[in-house]
């Protein structure tokens, strides 16, 4: 996935781009809670401190960004829209147990698993001389 | 120069505008050289290019209309460009509204004592991007270093919060401008305002209410004099435009007196003829030639209270915006109609200029200039809610200059000197958080102080800040929703109504079409639309990009990947980027971001071709007894009149009208396309039921044993696609159908002969009719002697030779993805 | 010595006479006799005389080389040194070689000399493009089409060279000459060998006629995945001798002796549990969430049919009942939201997209087995459907308006732009069964063989619109469509 999409272009999104995760809260946040915690994570933001540039998700950890972070205020301001936020929010955000990995590209092969032997040949265009060695 | 921060708002109006000054307490307008709060948005340009704004030059209006020009602002974003004769010059409709601005920011600086570099601008909530920006584009001219716009309805509603007392509600305001109807449904919770809903009629304004009193005077003057006055006639714009005048300054007399007379200076010359006009004007005369009109705001009213579960009566507050509102037969029938109470002290005129000043305090935007007061201490980086509706908000702060920050201790204190922050200590990175406590509705100062290890003060820059408690609304929120059209005419959306701005977003998209490197015919699209209906060519075209073959570095095949990245300032400004992985290219030339021009010819044949249209859609639906769209087909029916009338307008030279025009058409033309989809079901439904009985029939005859299996799973699939009326799945099964049928159909002996005689009884229409004449003749020779294959060789060959079904409808603004 | 300058001169002037009537399918095997019967006596006397110790004979003979073996020279000199125009010129010669597409051979050669540079140049690149497709029309061939994907290899789009190199193998013998065949093979092998898609290279390869090293290296790929017909040690020497590049194939030779070793047999992939499979909590909701986290979070080739049964029949839990509605009622009304419905809306809608673009992702489909049938896959399996015939279908249409506004584009790109189609078309069959093939093939049929005919009657393109009325026909018989299947057979008879 390129790095130009906030929000969005991958399923994996909805959950990782949550506006309870973006702004570090529960579903059960108040409406004031919720301005509160944006304003104050728009301000750490734009100081570039560190501790706002991630957060945790149950997909793993995300990069923060302003616009996540307003447009995850605008979505909860919205009553329907947070009830549905609400639900895709219902995981604690450290849930995961194991480090997330990256969703492989679409075309990626199947690669059967027999330990190292049928591991990929990279350098196979060189040897074969389809390409100039480094 | 203030000490506080004060917050710039203004009210770029079609007809007047308004600025205001908010200081964090209080709102003020600021007044003009002749000490009005109005400020006309007519523009005059003398024969030595001497420029005049305001009251004086809507003096020359009527005299000299030819360098003097008003409502531009109807036409800004087009590339109509308006000309003053004397100077021989023309100005973009954006440069116009510039001059406006100027002379508003002179007014200021006189009421301020300094030129404001920032401001608010107040926007209708129809514009589209391609307005927005010229807007942004107007204030740039005009001076102002930043600029953010806010849409109108979104403004009054702030200014009545702001002046309200109670905490929560909902409220409705009743926006009637110039050209324009706006209603929005508005919520106040914890301090907070949210646009619940918004509806509109982009077709009722004040200018309709001049209109129906224009009509009326002409048919007093047709009646009483036998004139006829037409508005498609240009010879007759100069005493129009005289006229209308006239109208207007009696509708507002009317506001206060019951009767008032209308007395043109001088006759009209009409075709040679000199018209008087001296009449009186009751009250209850425009009240009757106007109450349709209020009856069309308030119906839309109630369909904005009923789609959000709302009734009349229902509703905390109303509150009244725009001139047409203080005409007391509005105001009584609206308080009726909705059963709600006006917001009390709001003039309806002056409402949006201070709805965005307040709004340029929530932004942040304090309209003195940069780095005014220069304090000597270490650097302090602040960040807080310039207005906030939290009573308890943080401030982040962070020591940015090279220096101790070990032990450092940072307190902050209110300066009624009734609150102070415990001591915080500085993290790692020389930042600190500390939470404020407000005072209600008023601009809180704030002194911070930092001691160091050793207990010493430290000199801070700056050493206070001030923050406004009060309702608030956090980002501008997008009007309308903005996406890419797709090649089967769908819209992908970017950015749904409602959304902040600013905004980012990309998806990857496919092409659709081949670009051949270097071939200059390979032009690939990607149309970018606004709008909210699902179809892309019922959605306005605001720009588009381009991939040409000549710009590729290699052929670029269909169903590659395109990466397309979308991105909308806080000024209506779009940026578009498509960047393509397989060749490792950016595009990002953003062509056409205007509106297009609308020219009466253009517009006469598209209101020819919808009569027509509608002609056939109601035979169709009177057939059916389809109420629903023979309702809907009146509907579009009357306001074709209105966009007709626009029209002849635009024929005697009213730009604006034109733009009207178009705009009315292209929603029609939506409204159509719904019939005609009502219309297509059930002919397809039909086709399907024959198509299949048929099909069952010759398959029966002589299809395979999988034949007749493949045309029974078929027909279970269309009774599917039918019962979840899926056009597209059904026009997919009955190709497979149709196939089928045609396959077994021509495995009868005479099935040839039966399709020659059908291909020569549609000879006359062949392109080539002499080469028609002689497959015919040799398809008769090869039928007697019952040559099978030569026949069949001659009727494909004659096919060939027929008529295309009229090209398809281009759709989806041609676009080359999906 | 003049002698032999007079006879190259004389051979050469001969070559560049000979070919100008020749059809791009037609052996001129006469032609080149006559070339060696001139060129061979000359390079035997230069031969001995070199023998002799007459050095100076040396470039004359080379040349005399070069001139009778022009493909040989390319592929062991000039290639090697990444010289591709002159690659391009010398094969512009090898009228035995690349027989039946010569222009696209030389643009072949160049191409491979291209990637063997270090550095890429996008001059000499965009040059032999031209040669491609700004030139005169020239017939496009086998050779043409894997020079093509060369060039798309040497500017780093591998995707795109391997789409169109797979297709090689779909133009006419009499189009496409054996060499060309070979190499495609020889370059899908070690494509798929760096992507460790072992299996694939084990296709490739079966058989010599594939070329030595495709064989090699499907001898490999055979051992490595440890298939019982795999050829034993001696079999892999002895394709190791037979195959060009003996050093590079060394080690990956050594991998696959170690495999018939019993080197690696220890080392089984473990049975761990997906990410996220910890996390099963007692309620639905969490359950559902849980696997549906789980299964984004996925490498999407390891996504297997299982695990999306498991998350459908999850997600059923919610969906399919009523209290979840009753709880979310409960919520909107404490929230100020208008009702639940909209948020159920939301909800079914996201989880079936998401469920679509993980099958969409994957490469095998989600075919409708087991006992308890899911009604959310059951969705998902139609919007699969429908997603992936409104990508061929619009393909479809918009080749169609191309067709006839007659908006034409170079040859190789009007292959290209079928070769996408195709893969889409395959992609779907694929993944939504016969029901899409049948539907799909009913829309692109009249537009395929529009562009088919239009390419082969109009455009001097036979062997490409031969190419498609072969798949045309292909799709007709295992569709079982009479009247395709007859149409189809009559155009595949008008040859190349």
């Amino acid at each position: 996935m390129s790095e130009a999409s906030p929000v969005g272009t991958n399923a994996i999104d909805r959950i990782r781009d949550n506006p309870f995760y973006v702004l570090g809260l529960r579903p059960d946040a108040t409406r004031q809670a919720i301005e509160r915690q944006g304003t104050k994570l728009l301000g750490m933001l734009e100081l570039e401190l560190k501790s706002a540039t991630s957060y945790p998700t149950p997909v793993g950890r995300a990069a923060r960004t302003p616009e996540k972070v307003r447009a995850a205020m605008a979505e909860l301001r919205e009553p329907s829209r947070r009830l549905e936020h609400e639900i895709w929010a219902r995981l604690e955000p450290e849930a995961m147990p194991a480090a997330p990995r990256d969703v492989a590209p679409i075309d990626d092969e199947i690669a059967p698993r027999a330990g190292q032997a049928a591991d990929p040949w990279p350098d196979a265009f060189v040897a074969l001389g389809w390409r100039a060695g480094r | 120069m203030s000490l506080r921060p004060l917050y710039v708002g203004i009210d770029l109006g079609t007809t007047n505008s308004t600025a205001a000054v908010f200081d964090g307490e209080k709102v003020t307008l600021v007044r003009n050289s002749a000490g009005a709060t109005l400020t006309p948005s007519v523009v005059r340009i003398d024969a030595r290019g001497g420029v005049t704004v305001g009251a004086k030059a809507r003096r020359f209006l009527e005299n000299d209309a030819d360098n003097t020009r008003s409502e531009f602002k109807r036409l800004m974003g087009t590339a109509q460009s308006l000309d003053f004769k004397a100077a021989k010059t023309s100005k973009k409709p954006e440069e116009l509204a510039a001059e406006v601005l100027k002379s508003l920011r002179a007014d200021i600086k006189e009421h301020l004592g300094f030129v404001p570099s920032r401001a608010v601008i107040s926007v209708p909530a129809l514009f589209e991007l391609p307005q927005s920006a010229a807007t942004s584009e107007a204030a740039r001219m005009a001076g102002f270093e930043k600029v953010e716009l806010i849409q109108e309805p979104v403004a009054s509603a702030l200014a009545a919060g702001w002046s309200a007392d109670e905490k929560a509600g909902s409220w409705l305001v009743y926006d009637l401008g110039g050209g324009t109807f706006d209603a929005s449904l508005l919520e106040t919770r914890d301090g907070l305002l949210r646009v619940v809903g918004h509806d509109g009629d982009n077709f009722l304004g004040g200018r309709d209410f001049d209109a129906a009193l224009v009509d009326w005077v002409l048919q007093e003057v047709e009646r009483t004099q036998g004139v006829t006055v037409s508005r498609a006639n240009p010879k007759h714009a100069a005493g129009l435009r005289k006229l209308k005048l006239a109208v207007e300054e009696v509708k507002i007399e009317l506001t206060r007196a019951t009767e008032a007379s209308l007395v043109l200076s001088g006759a009209l010359e009409v075709d040679g003829v000199a018209v008087e006009i001296d009449l009186v004007v009751e009250r209850s005369t425009l009240e009757a030639v106007t109450s349709a009109l209020v009856e069309r705001s308030i119906e839309v009213c109630k369909r904005l209270l009923a789609a959000h579960g709302l009734g009349p009566g229902q509703i905390g507050r109303v509150v009244l915006v725009g001139g047409p509102t203080v005409m007391p037969a509005l105001r009584a029938r609206v308080r009726e109609a909705l059963g709600a109470p006006f917001g009390a002290g709001l003039d309806p005129m002056t409402l949006v200029a201070q709805g965005a000043s307040i709004y340029a305090a929530t932004a942040g935007l304090d309209a003195r200039a940069e780095a005014t007061m220069e304090e000597s201490g270490r650097r302090v980086w602040l960040q807080y809610p310039a207005m906030s509706s939290d009573l308890t908000p943080h401030v982040i702060g962070r020591l940015v200059d090279a220096g101790q920050n070990e032990g450092v201790k940072i307190r902050l204190s209110r300066n009624d000197g009734l609150w102070t922050s415990p001591d915080v200590a500085l993290d790692e990175e020389g930042a600190f958080i500390v939470t404020l406590d407000l005072l209600p509705r008023r601009p809180n100062v704030f002194k911070i102080e930092a001691r160091g290890a050793n207990g010493k003060a430290i000199a801070l820059s700056p050493s206070a800040f001030t923050i406004v408690q009060g309702m608030t609304i956090a980002d501008p929120p997008l009007s309308r929703t903005v996406g890419v059209a797709l090649a089967d005419d769908g819209v992908r959306v970017y950015f749904a109504r409602g959304a902040p701005l600013p905004a980012k977003r990309t998806f990857t998209h496919h092409t659709v079409e081949s670009v051949a490197r270097g071939s200059t015919e390979c032009l690939l699209k990607i149309p970018i639309v606004q709008g909210e209906l699902a179809q892309a060519h019922l959605c306005r075209l605001v720009g588009s990009l381009e991939i040409g073959g000549a710009s590729v570095k290699a052929s670029l095949p269909a169903g590659s990947a395109v990466e397309i990245t979308l991105e909308l300032d806080r000024g209506g400004h779009l940026s578009a980027r498509a960047l393509v992985p397989a060749l490792g290219q950016i595009f990002e030339q953003v062509a056409h971001l205007l509106v297009p021009d609308a020219s009466p010819d253009a517009l006469d044949a598209t209101v020819t071709a919808m009569r027509g249209r509608i002609t056939e859609l109601r035979a169709d639906a009177m057939s059916r007894n389809a109420e629903r769209t023979i309702g809907r087909l009146t509907y579009v029916e009357c306001a074709l009149l209105d966009a007709e009338r626009e029209t002849q307008a635009a024929r005697g030279g009213d730009a604006d009208a034109g733009q009207k025009a178009r705009r009315t058409l292209l929603e029609l033309d939506g409204m159509l396309e719904e019939c005609e989809a009502d219309k297509r079901w059930p002919e397809l439904e039909s086709r399907a039921r024959r198509n299949l009985s048929e099909a069952g029939i010759w398959v029966g005859q002589y299809g395979s044993k999988s034949e007749q299996m493949l045309l029974e799973e078929a027909a279970q699939a269309v009774e599917k696609a039918r019962a979840e009326r899926n056009a597209v799945e059904l026009q997919r099964q009955l190709r497979v159908v149709n196939n089928l049928y045609n396959a077994c159909f021509q495995r009868h002996p005479d099935a040839w002969a039966w399709m020659f005689e059908d291909a020569a009884s549609e000879a006359d229409q062949a392109t080539d009719m002499v080469r028609a004449r002689t497959l015919v003749q040799s398809g008769r020779k090869a039928l007697e002697k019952r040559d099978m294959d030569a026949l069949r060789g001659i009727v494909q060959d004659l096919w060939k030779l027929l008529p295309v079904s009229a090209q398809k409808r281009r759709l989806g603004h041609d676009s080359g993805v999906r | 010595m003049n002698g032999a300058i007079a006879g190259i001169i004389a051979s050469i002037l001969i070559s560049r006479l000979g070919p100008k009537n020749k059809g791009p399918n037609k052996p001129n095997v006469p032609f080149t006799a006559a070339v060696w019967s001139i060129l061979v006596p000359i390079g035997l006397v230069l031969f001995a005389g070199v023998l002799a110790g007459q050095v100076y004979l040396i470039p004359p003979l080379l040349l005399i080389i070069a001139v009778a073996l022009p493909w040989t020279t390319t592929r062991l000199v000039l290639i090697p040194l990444g010289f591709p125009r002159v690659a391009y010129w010398l094969t512009r010669t090898a009228e035995v070689t690349f027989d039946g597409d010569l222009h696209g051979g030389a643009v072949l050669a160049g191409a491979w000399a291209l990637l063997r540079r270090r550095e890429p140049d996008e001059a000499t690149a965009a040059w032999l493009d031209d040669r491609l497709r700004l030139a005169k029309p020239q017939t496009l061939g086998g050779a043409g089409i894997l020079a093509t994907g060369l060039l798309l290899a040497g500017r780093g789009d591998r995707d795109g060279a391997r789409a169109v190199i797979r297709t090689v193998i779909d133009i006419d013998a009499r189009a496409c000459p054996e060499a060309a065949r070979r190499l495609a093979a020889a370059w899908l092998a070690a494509d798929a060998a760096s992507r460790g898609a072992w299996r694939e290279v084990a296709e490739i390869g079966i058989g010599f006629g594939s070329g030595r090293q495709a064989w090699l290296l499907s001898a490999v790929a055979q051992s490595l995945l440890g298939e019982p017909l795999a050829p034993g040690r001696l079999g892999l020497w002895l394709r190791w001798i037979v195959a060009p590049n003996r050093r590079g194939t060394l080690a990956i030779v050594r991998r696959a002796l170690d495999v018939l070793d019993g080197a690696y047999l220890e080392i089984e992939s473990s049975d761990a549990p997906p990410a996220g499979a910890a996390i099963v909590a007692d309620d639905a909701w969490s359950t559902a969430l849980a696997r549906h986290a789980a299964l984004l979070t996925k490498p999407i080739a390891s996504v297997e049919q299982g695990d999306l049964l498991a998350l459908g029949r999850a997600w059923d839990a919610i969906l399919e009942d009523r209290a979840a509605e009753r709880i979310l009622a409960e919520r909107a009304l404490l929230i100020g939201a208008d009702g639940s419905a909209r948020a159920l809306t939301r909800l079914r809608e996201s989880v079936e997209g998401d469920l679509t673009a993980l099958v969409l992702g994957r490469d095998v489909g989600l075919d409708d087995r087991g006992d308890a049938p899911s009604p959310t896959l059951e969705r998902v399996r139609r919007r699969v459907r429908d997603s992936l015939l409104v990508g061929v279908e619009s393909a479809s249409d918009a080749l169609r308006r191309r067709i006839d506004d007659k908006r034409e584009i170079p040859a190789v790109d009007e292959w290209r732009e079928w070769t996408a189609l195709r893969i889409a078309y395959d992609h779907g069959t694929k993944l939504a069964g016969e029901d899409f093939r049948r539907l799909a093939f009913h829309k692109i049929h009249p537009d395929i063989t529009s562009l088919a005919v239009w390419l082969f009657n109009e455009r001097q393109q036979r062997p490409l619109g031969n190419a498609m009325f072969k798949w045309l026909l292909d799709e007709a018989t295992a569709l079982d469509d009479a009247r395709a299947i007859a149409l189809q057979t009559k155009n595949v008879a008008c040859g190349v």
